[in-house]
């Protein structure tokens, strides 16, 4: 909108005679200045000679204090946000942009404050062309509610006013804002008018100077035709989404329904017509931007110089949390540096690559959204400090041990970690451990033995509790920590030495390999009397727990049957210790195993690829017939129809998250189903 | 890592003290020397016995991590998965000696949940024939695998709890998702391993072994997880696994 002086015959006098001042509510037509030049071109040198225009003045850059007075000159105002303009009967103090208005309050201006809304303002001369004559055509209003007639040729496009829920009348008369928007708008409708405006070519882009006062104009002009308007931001301005939202909503009147990365869509409500809209006056000039206090001072918020140095130091070989791209969206940048914050006191952002001025402009809007102060802007980063007096964010930490060391290896490495999850952990690792430690199949097999028998013998013991406390007294009695268990199984022995003498160690036979018949059950009694003890003393050790209930043992019972069973029928095999050791072997045992066993066996869970992706009612036919057949503890062939469930992608989603609870989603098409149910 | 959730009781003080020394020289494999910066809590708490006792749910997890079988590929970026694996089934003492289904496999279980611990013994590509039938057999729930892999798109040592994602162009869970009937929403832990330098082919960089303070970092991630690990079964997602997250992603940004 700003005019370069051109060379034109027709000069006008000076600005101030030729219009006169307008009302703010009316609207300014002034024509572009696009006219072809008349006649071939006249080189000109200035033929005004105002002290405005001598070199001396461009050059310097001059920087007037701000006056003290309050009474603001013609309207201007020197405010927190910058520089606003006031003018009479105006809804709002106009600013030249609403979103990058600095939140500081400027220290000198650059140049004599005017109100840039008119030539008649500016302290120059009017170096432009006449504007055009108006025409004498009378034109009719535009009025959203009288739209032309659908098969008019010649008009452009114009979409309706509305959507207009059922049983609501268009307003025409709306005046006031929510007036105008209506009623809130449905899901439907939202998404339908998104989806009509996703694509749309025509859009309005905001850029570094965020939402400008002469983009008022441009959005009401694009919501003549329109119901929504596509607003694309870019750049700076796309670190503070949310206020652009707010701003827009509240300048401009209408509502964001929807917001995609950088992309805003603004209805222009229900009501609106074009005719009562409130016009603005352009702005015609880009005001220079007045002198703001230094974004980064040599000795920032409360350290000593010193300090900042040291700061300034380690920032350089911080690495970055980022890297900007020119004008790309930066939404997520703030959250980023939140995170960021929580982990160290400085952050470094990487702006290579931008303006200079974006990055300045990057770093003020930081600073005033996630508090921090900014240290330095070398190198072409932005290096921040959190604050001396900065409080995280994170919710206080009711559980200590996992978030707490969670963050304490990120400061303090791991052996902070080790040592609270080691102390948490002793007992089950240890438990566990000395399963590991001693023979490792009979244990196991052992363990869950006894688990079965106990819970068959009916104790109300905590279930949980047992299996730990079998281990242990398994391990105890068993095993010494061997010389080359590793280290961290040594905390074994002072657990053990103080676990010992509370237990009473029963001779377990330890010649109990794969033999999974109960032969302990007669050990079953003093087993079960044994571990009534040792609850009680691991009880009164442990603390309390609850008890589980007896859920627990079934589960890894299931698996363990599964287990039992797959050993069985042929399609698991049982490596031996000495086999585990080396890789190498183990792949070629399983290649081995894997190529001797029926094919029968093999291909009852693979998937097949043509029904792969099977979608559609067949599916629905197998899952409602699963739904009755679900059981856990099923025979093998049952098992077998359950894990052939249908296949994914399930209209039936409740059918769909039942099956999925206990049955992953196999692959059997309906009538390999049929036959195996028939 | 929380002890609270699981049924055996936290311990008490007292144990803990005769245990620090026994850690105190193992953990010295951090790369950064750990300086204490917060003012937050340092020292180590005996944590309440939480009263709200046993996991989230019982029904059982088949833990899988995605590797080449075989000690050619023992030790390489490819093959992170595998020992996470390896050190889950060493930490919790179970012992992986079944074959079943293309796969090594072990049962126990973390705490109170039963835990399937499998490592797939056809080749990368193929980890999916070898985890599908397997999640089938033993019914395990799709948001009950969990699968360990590496990653490319995080640096060296970050890892990564996910509820649910894509493959991002990594051959064994492309074949896992599609032996899953496409379903993708199953939990993850991706460990990063970096991107490969300059014009790299992908495929020698993640064949190649670990360097020196790359394989520091990663042994430090892996005790990391274990915890996340443990955490996860016994909790589920919550928001300590957010945290995790974020403090994974932070914590090589320190000077």
């Amino acid at each position: 909108m700003a005019t370069a002086p051109l060379p034109s015959r027709s000069l006008l006098a000076p600005a101030q005679q030729s219009h006169p001042r307008l009302p703010a509510s009316l609207r300014i037509c002034l024509s572009h200045h696009k006219q072809p030049p008349t006649g071939p071109k006249r080189h000109r040198r200035a033929v005004i000679s105002h002290p405005a225009f001598s070199a001396a003045a461009r050059g310097r850059a001059k920087k007037i204090p701000i006056a003290d007075t309050d009474e603001p000159a013609a309207g201007v105002r020197v405010t927190d946000r910058g520089l606003s303009y006031r003018l009479d009967g105006a809804p709002f103090e106009f600013q030249y942009s609403y979103t990058e208005a600095p939140r500081a309050r400027p220290v000198a201006l650059r140049e004599a404050p005017f109100l840039p809304f008119g030539p008649e303002a500016t302290p120059r001369p009017w170096t432009g062309r006449k504007p055009l004559p108006k025409s004498r055509k009378e034109l009719p209003e535009f009025d959203s509610f009288v739209l032309p007639p659908p098969g008019k040729k010649g008009v452009k496009p114009v979409q309706s006013p509305g959507p207009f829920l059922s049983g609501m009348e268009p307003r025409c008369q709306s005046v006031s804002r929510e007036d105008i928007l209506g009623e809130p708008l449905t899901k439907e409708e939202v998404s339908e008018l998104v989806k009509g405006s996703l694509k749309s070519k025509r859009q309005l882009n905001m850029g570094r100077d965020g939402l400008t006062h002469n983009m008022l104009e441009n959005i009401h002009s694009h919501w003549k035709r329109k119901r929504v308007c596509k607003i694309k931001c870019k750049g700076v301005c796309t670190v503070d989404m949310d206020n652009i939202c707010q701003q827009l909503e509240e300048k401009v009147g209408g509502k964001v329904i929807h917001r995609q990365g950088g992309v805003i869509f603004l209805f222009r409500g229900r009501n609106y017509n074009y005719r009562t809209r409130p016009c603005f006056p352009l702005m015609l000039w880009k005001p220079v931007a007045p002198v703001y206090p230094h974004l980064v001072t040599k000795v920032p918020g409360g350290l000593t110089p010193d300090e900042a140095t040291e700061m300034r130091m380690r920032g350089r070989q911080l690495p970055p949390i980022c890297k900007l791209g020119k004008n790309g969206v930066y939404a997520n940048l703030v959250k980023q540096v939140r995170e960021a914050f929580e982990a160290c006191d400085l952050v470094r952002v990487d702006c290579s690559g931008l303006n200079k001025s974006d990055c300045r402009k990057i770093g003020a809007k930081l600073k005033d959204l996630v508090p921090c102060i900014l240290l330095s802007f070398e190198f072409e980063h932005i290096l921040m400090w959190r604050g001396s007096d900065w409080k995280s964010s994170l919710p206080p930490l009711e559980e200590n041990s996992f978030e707490v060391t969670k963050v304490q290896e990120s400061f303090s490495g791991k052996e902070s970690n080790e040592e609270v999850t080691h102390s948490g952990n002793v007992l089950t690792q240890i438990e566990l451990v000395s399963v590991a430690t001693s023979h490792k199949n009979c244990n196991l097999g052992e363990g869950q033995e006894k688990f079965k028998d106990s819970i068959a013998s009916d104790t109300v013991l905590n279930s949980a509790k047992e299996v730990p406390a079998l281990f242990h007294s398994t391990g105890i009695s068993r095993t010494e920590p061997s010389a080359d268990t590793p280290l961290e199984y040594s905390p074994l022995k002072p657990v053990c030495d103080i676990m010992d003498p509370s237990l009473k160690c029963q001779s377990i036979p330890t010649n109990n390999t794969e033999n999974r018949g109960l032969t302990e059950k007669s050990e079953h009694s003093p087993d079960g009397y044994n571990l009534e003890t040792k609850r009680k003393r691991n009880d009164g050790i442990k603390g309390t727990v609850l008890n589980s209930g007896s859920k627990v043992p079934s589960y890894i019972e299931g698996l363990l049957c599964l287990l039992e069973q797959a050993i069985d029928s042929g399609r698991a095999l049982v490596l031996s210790e000495d086999e585990l050791v080396d890789s190498d072997l183990v792949y070629e045992k399983s290649v081995a195993f894997t190529k001797s066993i029926p094919r029968s066996l093999v291909f009852e869970h693979t998937q097949r690829k043509s029904s792969a992706r099977r979608n559609g009612p067949d599916n629905h036919a197998s899952v409602k017939k699963h739904l009755v057949e679900n059981k856990l503890s099923s025979s093998h062939v049952e098992k077998k129809c359950i894990a052939n469930g249908g296949s994914a992608m399930q209209t039936n989603d409740h059918a769909q998250e039942f099956l999925s609870d206990v049955v992953p989603q196999g692959t059997l098409r309906v009538d390999e189903l049929a036959k195996l149910l028939a | 890592m929380s002890l609270l959730a699981t049924a055996t009781p936290t311990t008490s003080s007292h144990f803990s003290a005769p245990l620090l020394p026994f850690h105190m020289p193992r953990r010295n494999l951090t790369a950064q020397v750990h300086r204490i910066r917060r003012s937050r809590l340092v020292t180590v708490v005996a944590s309440v016995p939480d009263p709200a006792a046993g996991p989230v749910e019982y029904t059982p997890w088949l833990i899988a991590g995605l590797g080449n079988p075989g000690n050619k590929y023992y030790g390489t970026r490819h093959n992170v998965g595998f020992e996470m694996v390896d050190r889950i089934a060493g930490e919790e003492g179970i012992t992986m000696n079944t074959i079943q289904s293309k796969s090594l496999l072990g049962i126990g279980s973390i705490g109170d949940v039963p835990v399937l611990v499998v490592k797939p013994q056809s080749y990368m590509n193929y980890s999916g024939e070898a985890i599908g039938p397997l999640a089938a057999y033993y019914q395990v729930p799709l948001r009950h695998i969990l699968l360990i892999y590496d990653d490319m798109s995080l640096p060296n040592g970050v890892l990564r709890l996910q509820k649910k994602g894509g493959h991002g162009r990594h051959n064994g869970l492309q074949n896992v998702i599609e032996n899953l009937d496409g379903r993708r929403e199953f939990p993850r832990l991706s460990i990063g391993i970096g991107n490969p330098p300059g014009k790299m082919d992908p495929r020698a960089f993640l064949l190649q072994k670990f360097s020196s303070e790359e394989r520091v970092q990663v042994d430090a991630a892996l005790e990391q997880g274990m915890d996340a690990v443990r955490t996860l079964v016994l909790k589920g997602f919550s928001g300590s696994t957010e945290r995790f997250n974020l403090v994974q992603k932070y914590k090589f940004h320190r000077v």
